[in-house]
């Protein structure tokens, strides 16, 4: 049993040593990168032109095929965040922390766009640019607590000391979500009453749920595939020193 | 341990007496911030009997959070905090100390005071009790996630700005449940489930944030 | 002739329709819209970065090679 976790972490750390997770991440780049494309086309399309129109809303509930992933994303990213800075905390594994530095920036732009697309749905359904209700309140404070994060990032020098920062803040994010959350959520019920929409119901028309779920899983392989740009660029920078760093350069890219 | 506890309880409290603006400041500005509102919206008893739960927690809220350079700062600057970190004792719980006299000087002044400020803001008898318990609850809560905000930003120069953009969304449940209990109290509803929250929360954040408190001052003065 | 072009218009003026999604086209475009740009822009400034870094790190390369040769130039001068 421990020789199965010994080899695993040796698995792991040799996945993890820059040089060749420079190597690996370069080669599944373009996979998950035109997969993420053509999902995202195919979603965007079907729920563009071919998912059914909504008897109350009209078609302007095709932006949930944006906002509701985009709202999937800025969470899971966090998560995604948090479990690498942890990870580079107790395993000390650099590459775990430049994840969570790539995520950063990915995860707030996924959370933006959630916050300003659920601020255009809503001009037609509730009359208004902005209303306090609790999915876009929530998304608005998890909107700062990834700005905390890149802000607390940029501010420490070195960036090790920084990656440690980040982590204990990602880290007592994520074990406050849940409860931000809940409250946002009782504070809500309590001054709008529940304002239960056709899609927060767990029954949703199969024609609808289709462009959905292409567009999540769209959404998440975008995430990796641009995450591994991101880290991969950190990881050539701050190893610029080494020499396979240079045989790469010199190459030519 | 426990005398090394009490120890360094005794002298922070000496010295946050001999620096007796450490704790009217705060107290000042919670008056303050509290008395800038009917100023703002309108001194009529219906309008700052609705909004006055709310607005004497985020002046609550404001005091902590702008004190809580007193938590960490002097002992940074002259080294006795790295003499803390390389000393024998766990980091958390001298931490808890620290944490505890700054509860002291600052949340403490400020449930004494509120019942004058609930008084001011047209709130009934029993809303203002629920105005102090909520305070008691909730004020250690932020002197406790204030300290992991503060020992994450303790070594930059210009933490200030910073530390409010870290800490203040984490307060956020914290405003949610206490303002709204002392608004539900003026209306007669209950307010059970607002206090076990808050008391739940404040015990969760007692066991929990000294540990990541200890970390962040680690991560801080290496 | 005509059949055809009566055919084409009818496409058109079903595609306008489409492209105006009852009266909400304003907000459906512009949030697909948004998305495309903010999730392009993401994508593509690593992309570009990447550029950026590699040209940093040649230039690097090259001072240091030519520092290193220019030393030793320097030794064998001395030597000599």
């Amino acid at each position: 049993m421990k020789s199965i976790w010994k080899s695993v972490m040796k698995f792991i750390y040799h996945f993890a040593s820059p040089k060749h997770f420079y190597r690996i991440s370069g080669k599944l780049i373009p996979w998950f990168g035109w997969l993420a494309a053509m999902l995202l086309i195919a979603g965007s399309i079907d729920g563009l032109f071919f998912a059914p129109v909504d008897y109350q809303q009209g078609d302007s509930y095709r932006i949930i095929f944006i906002h509701v992933p985009a709202a999937w994303m800025s969470m899971f990213v966090y998560m995604v965040m948090a479990t690498a800075g942890a990870i580079g905390m107790i395993w000390k594994i650099k590459l775990a922390d430049v994840v969570a530095s790539s995520s950063a920036p990915i995860g707030a732009a996924f959370t933006f766009l959630a916050l300003v697309t659920g601020s255009i749905w809503g001009k037609p359904m509730w009359g208004a640019w902005w209303v306090w209700d609790a999915r876009l309140t929530s998304e608005l404070i998890l909107l700062f607590l990834y700005l905390g994060f890149m802000a607390l990032e940029a501010a420490i020098e070195d960036p090790r000391a920084a990656a440690r920062a980040c982590a204990i803040l990602a880290i007592v994010g994520v074990i406050n979500i849940p409860i931000i959350h809940y409250s946002v959520e009782w504070w809500n019920t309590l001054h709008q009453g529940a304002t239960v929409t056709k899609f927060d119901k767990p029954s949703i028309h199969i024609s609808m749920l289709i462009p959905l779920l292409l567009m999540a899983l769209g959404f998440k392989l975008y995430y990796v595939a641009v995450v591994l740009v991101r880290a991969r660029n950190k990881v050539l920078y701050t190893e610029q020193n080494n020499s396979w760093v240079k045989e790469i350069v010199k190459a030519g890219g | 341990m426990f005398n090394a506890f009490l120890s360094l309880l005794k002298r922070d409290l000496r010295l946050a007496f001999r620096h007796k603006s450490e704790i009217l400041n705060p107290l000042f500005f919670f008056v303050i911030v509290v008395t800038l509102f009917p100023l703002g919206i309108s001194p009529e008893k219906q309008t700052l009997a609705e909004i006055g739960p709310g607005i004497i927690w985020v002046a609550a809220l404001l005091a902590s959070m702008l004190s809580l350079d007193s938590l960490f700062r002097s002992d940074f600057d002259d080294g006795t905090l790295e003499i803390m970190l390389l000393s024998e004792y766990p980091l958390s719980v001298m931490v808890l100390a620290k944490i505890i006299v700054h509860w002291l000087i600052t949340g403490f002044p400020i449930i004494i005071f509120s019942p004058l400020l609930g008084t001011v803001m047209f709130l009934s008898p029993d809303a203002i009790v629920t105005l102090m318990i909520t305070l008691l609850l909730g004020t250690p809560i932020l002197s406790l996630i204030g300290a992991i905000g503060m020992a994450l930003v303790v070594a930059l120069k210009r933490g200030g700005m910073l530390l409010s953009l870290l800490v203040l969304p984490l307060y956020i449940p914290v405003l949610i449940f206490s303002a709204n209990a002392v608004g539900s109290s003026m209306a007669g509803l209950s307010i059970s489930g607002q206090l076990y929250f808050l008391a739940a929360f404040m015990i969760f954040c007692l066991t929990l944030a000294p540990i990541a408190t200890a970390a962040a001052l680690r991560v801080s003065l290496e | 002739m005509s059949a055809l072009i009566i055919y084409v218009l009818y496409r058109e003026l079903k595609m306008l329709e489409m492209l105006q999604m009852g009266k909400y086209g304003a907000y459906v475009w512009s949030s697909y819209g948004l998305a495309l740009f903010v999730m392009g822009y993401v994508a593509i400034k690593p992309l570009m970065d990447k550029k950026l870094i590699f040209k940093e790190l040649m230039m690097k390369y090259r001072r240091e090679a030519h520092q290193l040769s220019s030393k030793k130039q320097e030794q064998e001068q001395g030597q000599s």
